[in-house]
């Protein structure tokens, strides 16, 4: 009997041990990583649809992709981006570096338009477009406002 | 022309699906894997980089809407069945080994997706998404254990009645529950942006509605159960009521701030957990979602893939990482606490190989995490990779660490030492099932020989999450046999289990039971040639046991029984099997010999061995024919009951082809037929 009862608290005890080394020491050590994340700066957010609020030249519709298009989106995955423009199936490739934003799209291997710009606020962007044709290069300078807000919500993925 | 575009997109989707699950299932793996690659295959990652513009004109951007609500359906539907099908008797009351086990399995990878978390954060996440959003996702992302799967794989594998597949089938549904509670958590986390105010009355108002779920919608859907009893079946308005519930609380969540499939889970943990109701309320609603809905998520989860962004080798990297972690942590992890609780390593191992399965419900939950803009693209590709490669990795595996013919010695020899001669009887038609008795008993009459009755079930048969072993109304099959039994005095163990290769599974269990034969209706014309081939062929290729096809046309009480002998084994297996009967029913050996050779030695070795095996009590007939099938039929035709016949090459019979030849002798006669065919054990 009291050798039964003795073997039941060894039990308890064995067992109250194995959940706190398996449970409990992973739980105190997640509040810790959460707590060493917050010193991590990860880069600024771009993703979302931006829409081009300003053409300082004027003429919208040279905007690569469709003529007249007043938009633009930003997938960002870290330092990664992918700019989709009108209805290109295939983004253009891109990054961000500190605040400068780079895109480059190329068909065949031929580069046929380059953004280059700047955040200049946490929602809006400004730069110019760089059109590749066998006539040379043509610079658009454009400013962008991203529709929504910077949260998660607006990234457009 | 959207509706057009929609319906042949619903159609390709629906063909890649099954073809391609066709073809995982071959391989042994779950039907699942192939719809979630079929999906991928779909997307860019196949489809849009070998053919951009049929991809385009197959799903344009602007058609995906339809898509995606429809596929959003789908698994508010699913996410409802698997509530639904959600035992919470799983949940309590499984020890000590269990609670440590689960939790840890769950805690254990949620800190090392936690942990890669600090790694991934800075790479490909960005300022929009603070660190602790991240992190918990991916820690819930890293703990999912995809439930319906592995349901499916322990039914399947005949676990569920081992200490490895109780253990793991209550680990996986606390898993499940807690894994949707965190989730919900941190999706109301996102949601408000930040800790305070705004994030704890999500939290409450959600807590106090799954109260209210629990403790008052539980109890007022008892009258749905009730309903369910008096009319003894599902109506189209009570399916109608499931469902409205089902959209009010998935309303109701999505409206509080977690997310809509939380609240479908919950409606459907609560509904009535009477075996019927649940079978009949899935069986109603499964087949639409299983296999027309799901496959649209799969195929819109897809469209969202490109693996074709893992564009370097240093991604391709981090994304061997993101595997290794999740498979460390959910497997190791899961295997680890499984050890210091108390299992062995192989059942450890096997515990830890099922947990790691993440299937659909990663799928599910990276889904979520990329509309709210949690995870980026890249980190949504890289646990896509994981989720498929955990999913795959995980039959295989199991064979190696827990291989099927050890859960069948483990399942299935348990109970007797086999002293005495069996016979094992597969059922398919549960009206056969007499007949089969009858003539088992004729062929073992003597006190304690043990009949086991067999019925399969079809995996694809059962419900996508079913964790019982059997239900009464799947073991309704053996029934009349089992009246049978009961009014014969005859002692019959009934088996019934879920499986994938009805001819090998028979073969195995006839092995683990130690059977000396296979007993199998051959219900011509009820089954055709092709219909009866594969699984009766299967197991005359694969027993050890002396197997028989069996006609039945008669009464078993056969007068008289022939039984046509040549040369070779089944010959002597079915002169053997007709010697057994030779005390109740006149058995003639009939032995066909070219003219003029009906009195040379073969002859009177042919009687000496019909003399040993029927120890006196078989008549021999020497009959002189250039034709020995011809002069077989004729002899079969002159007024026996039962003809008694080896599976041999000597009467037109191929030993491994069940076919056209058999059905001719069958038809020939009018008696009742056995077709034997010797063991490989028997040689």
């Amino acid at each position: 009997m009291f050798e039964s009862q003795w073997s039941e608290v060894a039990g308890v005890k064995r067992f109250a041990a194995l959940y706190a080394v398996l449970v409990g020491v992973p739980v105190l050590a997640l509040f810790g990583i959460l707590r060493l994340g917050t010193g991590i700066e990860p880069p600024p957010s771009v993703g979302g649809t931006w829409r081009i609020a300003v053409d300082a030249s004027g003429v919208r519709s040279e905007i690569p992709g469709e003529a007249g298009v007043a938009a633009f989106s930003i997938a960002q995955s870290g330092r990664r981006l992918e700019v989709t423009v009108g209805s290109e199936t295939r983004p253009a490739g891109g990054r961000i570096d500190g605040r400068r934003v780079w895109a480059e799209h190329r068909r065949d291997g031929v580069v046929q338009w380059r953004l280059e710009a700047s955040l200049t606020g946490a929602d809006t962007l400004a730069g110019e477009w760089k059109m590749m044709s066998q006539a040379g290069v043509s610079t658009i300078p454009f400013e962008a406002r991203r529709e929504g807000s910077s949260a998660a919500s607006s990234r457009g993925h | 022309m959207g509706l057009l575009t929609l319906l042949v997109q619903i159609a390709v989707i629906l063909f890649a699906a099954r073809a391609i699950g066709w073809v995982f299932r071959r391989i042994q793996q779950p039907q699942v894997m192939g719809e979630m690659v079929a999906g991928i295959l779909l997307g860019p990652s196949l489809l849009g980089w070998l053919a951009p513009d049929i991809s385009a004109s197959l799903f344009p951007p602007e058609s995906l809407g339809a898509l995606h609500a429809l596929s959003q359906i789908g698994l508010l539907l699913f996410m409802f069945l698997v509530g639904l099908e959600l035992d919470p008797a799983l949940l309590r009351g499984r020890g000590r080994a269990a609670l440590t086990t689960s939790h840890a399995s769950i805690v254990l990878p949620f800190l090392l997706g936690a942990m890669l978390a600090l790694y991934l954060y800075p790479r490909y996440s960005d300022a929009s998404v603070p660190f602790a959003q991240f992190a918990l996702f991916m820690g819930a992302a890293m703990s999912i254990t995809a439930f319906p799967v592995l349901a499916r794989i322990l039914t399947e594998r005949n676990l569920l009645s081992t200490k490895v597949g109780a253990v793991t089938i209550a680990c996986a549904a606390v898993d499940d529950v807690t894994a949707w509670c965190i989730l919900a958590g941190v999706l109301a986390l996102v949601r408000t942006g930040a800790v305070g105010a705004e994030l704890f009355m999500t939290l409450a108002s959600s807590a106090i509605y799954v109260a209210a779920m629990i403790w008052g919608v539980r109890l007022a859907l008892r009258k749905l159960e009730a309903y369910y009893a008096r009319r003894g079946r599902i109506t189209q308005n009570m399916v109608a009521l499931v469902l409205l519930l089902m959209l009010a609380s998935a309303w109701t969540t999505e409206w509080l701030g977690i997310h809509a499939l939380f609240g479908a889970f919950l409606i459907g943990a609560v509904m009535p957990k009477e075996p019927g109701f649940v079978h009949d309320l899935s069986e109603k609603m499964e087949d639409v979602t299983v296999v027309l809905l799901l496959p649209l998520f799969f195929a819109y989860t897809g469209l969202r893939t490109r693996i074709g962004m893992l564009d370097e080798a240093a991604l391709w990297l981090d994304c061997g990482l993101v595997i290794l972690v999740a498979i460390g942590g959910k497997l190791g992890g899961s295997t680890a606490a499984a050890r210091l609780s108390g299992l062995s390593w192989r059942e450890s191992g096997a515990l830890g190989i099922l947990m790691n399965t993440r299937g659909l419900m990663e799928l599910v939950i990276l889904t979520i995490g990329l509309d709210l803009g949690v995870i980026s693209p890249v980190v949504f590709v890289m646990m896509v990779l994981m989720a498929l490669v955990t999913t795959f990795m995980t039959t295989p595996l199991l064979e190696l660490v827990y291989p099927l013919r050890l859960i069948r010695q483990e399942t299935l020899v348990t109970d007797e030492v086999a002293r005495n001669e069996a016979v094992l009887i597969p059922v398919a038609l549960p009206s056969f099932g007499p007949d089969l008795l009858a003539a088992a008993r004729a062929i073992l009459p003597e006190e304690g020989a043990r009949f086991y009755a067999l019925h399969l079930l079809r995996s694809e048969d059962r419900s996508i999450a079913d964790t019982t072993e059997v239900k009464p109304f799947e073991q309704e099959a053996l029934a009349p046999l089992l009246a049978a039994a009961a009014a014969t005095g005859t002692q019959v163990r009934p088996l019934t289990f879920v499986s994938r290769s009805f001819g090998s599974d028979i073969a195995e269990v006839a092995r683990a039971k130690r059977a000396r034969f296979i007993l199998l209706g051959w219900h011509k014309p009820v089954l055709g040639e092709n219909a009866l081939g594969g699984p009766v062929q299967d197991v005359m290729t694969l027993a050890d046991a002396d197997v028989i096809a069996y006609v039945a046309r008669r009464d078993p009480q056969w007068s008289r029984v022939l039984v046509p002998f040549a040369e070779g084994r089944h010959d002597r297996a079915a002169l053997e099997l007709a010697a057994r009967l030779a005390g109740r029913s006149q058995v003639t050996a009939l032995h066909v010999v070219e003219p003029e050779h009906g009195n040379d030695e073969a002859v009177a070795s042919e009687r000496a061995t019909v003399a040993a095996i029927g120890n006196g009590r078989l008549e021999l007939k020497v009959v002189e024919s250039d034709e020995p099938q011809a002069a077989m039929i004729a002899e079969a035709r002159s007024g026996y009951d039962l003809i008694v016949i080896g599976a041999s090459e000597e009467w037109g019979l191929e030993p491994r082809l069940f076919g056209s030849r058999h059905e001719d002798l069958a038809e020939s006669t009018s008696a009742s037929l056995m077709i034997v065919r010797r063991g490989d054990a028997r040689q």
